[in-house]
């Protein structure tokens, strides 16, 4: 192995560790593992998972995958940002960054590193989701446990969403300007518009079809093979209530489409196009450009992890 | 070994850190001393290669480490000023990441540092349950790690307890040999027994460098000793530079430096803490005699 890699290998292994041995990590993921069994409420309480013309779908492994995957897509999208963007400002505080900064490692290795720090534990934490999901089919589930339909489910939906905030991140932590609050601000708005862009897609019945590569958040995919595999624009997930005389229907998950493919790579690849940017910008912990200001974390619980 | 050529860091806002500072400096434990905004910080960093100069030179073997960082960096050693820690890595994990980011690779060498600053029996601890002694021991083992040729330490004792200032001493005091060490300090009992040259500064420019022998000739016959009231005292502490002061049963004892003393006094033998002081208020009389 190279020095180079190794220098990446240690960056992404010291961030991983720090972020999973901090106890908020695992109170995060045990609230966002209750979030999921308020999501999929038992049937008897006249609320579903997934509801389509009145109808609920039954309780199977593509039903409950995607809709936890589409749960995990939101968490990454809305509060997955704020969850890893204290990376960088994390090694300023502790000055650990100045001493990074005074050996032979490249900023472009330092900011991969970082990437790939925030790519592992998102992946990581969707990953303990996702099980802990598997396990409600044994809670509600009404079919046999499928493990690829429900990975399946997860690995159409999540990772450009897990890639694009990783990028993000790593990107408004190296502009002064963004690595704050502003910062915090902007990138709201910045993943709803991408949002809105791909919602934007489907209503206007795929006049905008360049948005599809825009798609990071993978709603506009859900929402395109869900209307066709249901035949039907009246859907809706999560906790929805549904028409108990209405026989429940049967959701297979989502399957990728020829017509999806390219946009679904592009929107993967896309959001790495921000790291040569944030290389730009990156500061290299030089004390005339950074101002050591207390810790990120301490203003935002959720940055703790 | 090291050459520093007219170096200025001006600041964004106008003002300088660091204003036309030039030495040279070979093998040897170096003090660097100053108040507090000195510019030893400023001045350190730019050896570090952290952040870069606004003008002037600086050469390590003849390298320029402006246009060639890492040159230096593969044998530099750094230990910034209020150095902390991932409070959730064990001294262990911690001295392998910075290992390898130095290119350092193996528990060997790591386990070898952790036994040098005398860590090793709490390797697999997680250093959120650190001294500050501990951490700062820890922040020289992964300077040293590298096995650098020059070490730079920027005010390495703050918030030390005493013991804790003299073992820390020590170790930097053992490490010295064949080595350039500089180490930025505002307390100068930290350095007077370890540096073979001090380099003394003042509002970012350097007033001196020379031995400790030197520095202390140049406050010769300015160093005087008294015993005075406790009234007398307040009065005085005003108008003298006070480097030391005891009260005892017949009055307050105190040393202070000065050119022509308007108390009854002897002359005493100076000590470097007198001889600092004597610098920063008769600077350039003071320095004058050091160079």
């Amino acid at each position: 192995m190279s020095d180079s890699l190794r220098r990446i290998v240690a960056i992404v292994r010291a961030d991983f560790l720090l972020r999973f041995r901090r106890p908020s990590t695992l109170i995060v993921f045990l609230l966002l593992s209750a979030f999921a069994y308020v999501w999929i409420p038992a049937p008897s309480t006249g609320r579903a998972l997934i509801q389509i013309d009145g109808h609920r779908a039954i309780y199977n492994s593509g039903a409950i995958g995607m809709g936890t995957a589409s749960l995990g897509m939101m968490f990454v999208g809305l509060f997955g940002y704020y969850v890893i963007s204290n990376a960088i400002r994390r090694d300023i505080v502790s000055r650990c960054g100045v001493i990074a900064a005074s050996t032979p490692m490249r900023s472009g290795e330092y900011l991969l590193g970082k990437f790939f720090g925030n790519l592992a534990f998102l992946t990581v934490f969707l990953a303990g989701f996702m099980l802990s999901s598997m396990a409600m089919l044994m809670v509600r589930g009404e079919a046999r446990i499928e493990p690829l339909i429900f990975v399946q489910q997860y690995l159409l939906l999540t990772p450009a969403a897990i890639i694009f905030v990783s990028a993000v991140a790593v990107l408004f932590e190296s502009i002064p300007l963004l690595s704050g609050k502003l910062g915090d601000v902007f990138y709201f708005f910045f993943w709803m518009t991408f949002m809105g862009l791909a919602i934007g897609d489907q209503v206007s019945g795929g006049r905008m079809q360049w948005a599809r590569c825009l798609d990071f958040s993978g709603f506009g995919f859900m929402i395109d093979q869900m209307t066709r595999t249901l035949q039907t624009d009246s859907v809706s997930i999560g906790a929805s209530s549904f028409d108990p005389t209405k026989a429940p229907i049967l959701f297979p998950g989502l399957r990728m489409q020829r017509e999806w493919i390219v946009p679904r790579i592009v929107s993967k690849l896309l959001p790495l196009l921000f790291l040569p940017l944030a290389g730009l910008f990156f500061h290299r912990f030089d004390p005339a450009r950074t101002r050591r200001t207390s810790d990120k974390s301490n203003r935002k619980w959720i940055g703790k992890i | 070994m090291l050459k520093i050529e007219a170096v200025s860091k001006q600041f964004r806002a106008g003002n300088y850190g660091v204003r036309d500072v030039s030495l040279e400096l070979k093998s040897g434990v170096i003090g660097l001393l100053g108040p507090n905004g000195a510019g030893k910080t400023t001045l350190l960093q730019m050896l570090a290669t952290v952040t870069r100069p606004t003008a002037g030179r600086i050469t390590f073997h003849g390298t320029d480490i402006v246009a060639q960082p890492n040159e230096l960096r593969r044998r530099l050693g750094y230990l910034p000023q209020d150095f902390g820690v991932y409070e959730n890595l064990t001294a262990l994990e911690f001295l392998t990441y910075f290992g390898a980011l130095k290119g350092v690779h193996g528990r060997k060498r790591v386990m070898e540092m952790l036994e040098t600053v005398n860590l090793h029996s709490v390797a697999d601890r997680t250093l959120g349950g650190f001294s500050g002694g501990m951490r700062q021991r820890l922040g020289i083992a992964q300077a040293l790690i590298n096995d650098p040729a020059l070490v730079i330490v920027d005010e390495p004792t703050a918030g030390l307890d005493p013991e804790e200032r003299v073992r820390f001493r020590n170790v930097l005091s053992e490490i010295g040999f064949g080595k350039l060490v500089i180490l930025s300090t505002h307390i100068v009992s930290d350095i007077e027994s370890i540096a073979t040259e001090i380099a003394v500064m003042k509002g970012g420019s350097l007033l001196t460098m020379a031995s400790p022998e030197v520095l202390l000739r140049s406050a010769d016959g300015n160093v005087w000793q008294s015993t005075v009231s406790s009234e007398e005292f307040d009065r005085l502490r005003t108008t003298l530079k006070i480097s030391t002061a005891i009260r005892k049963p017949d009055g307050v004892h105190i040393r202070f430096v000065g050119m022509a003393p308007q108390i009854a006094a002897t002359p005493v033998e100076p000590e470097l803490e007198d001889a600092f002081l004597y610098l920063m208020n008769f600077g350039a009389e003071a320095s004058g005699h050091a160079t």
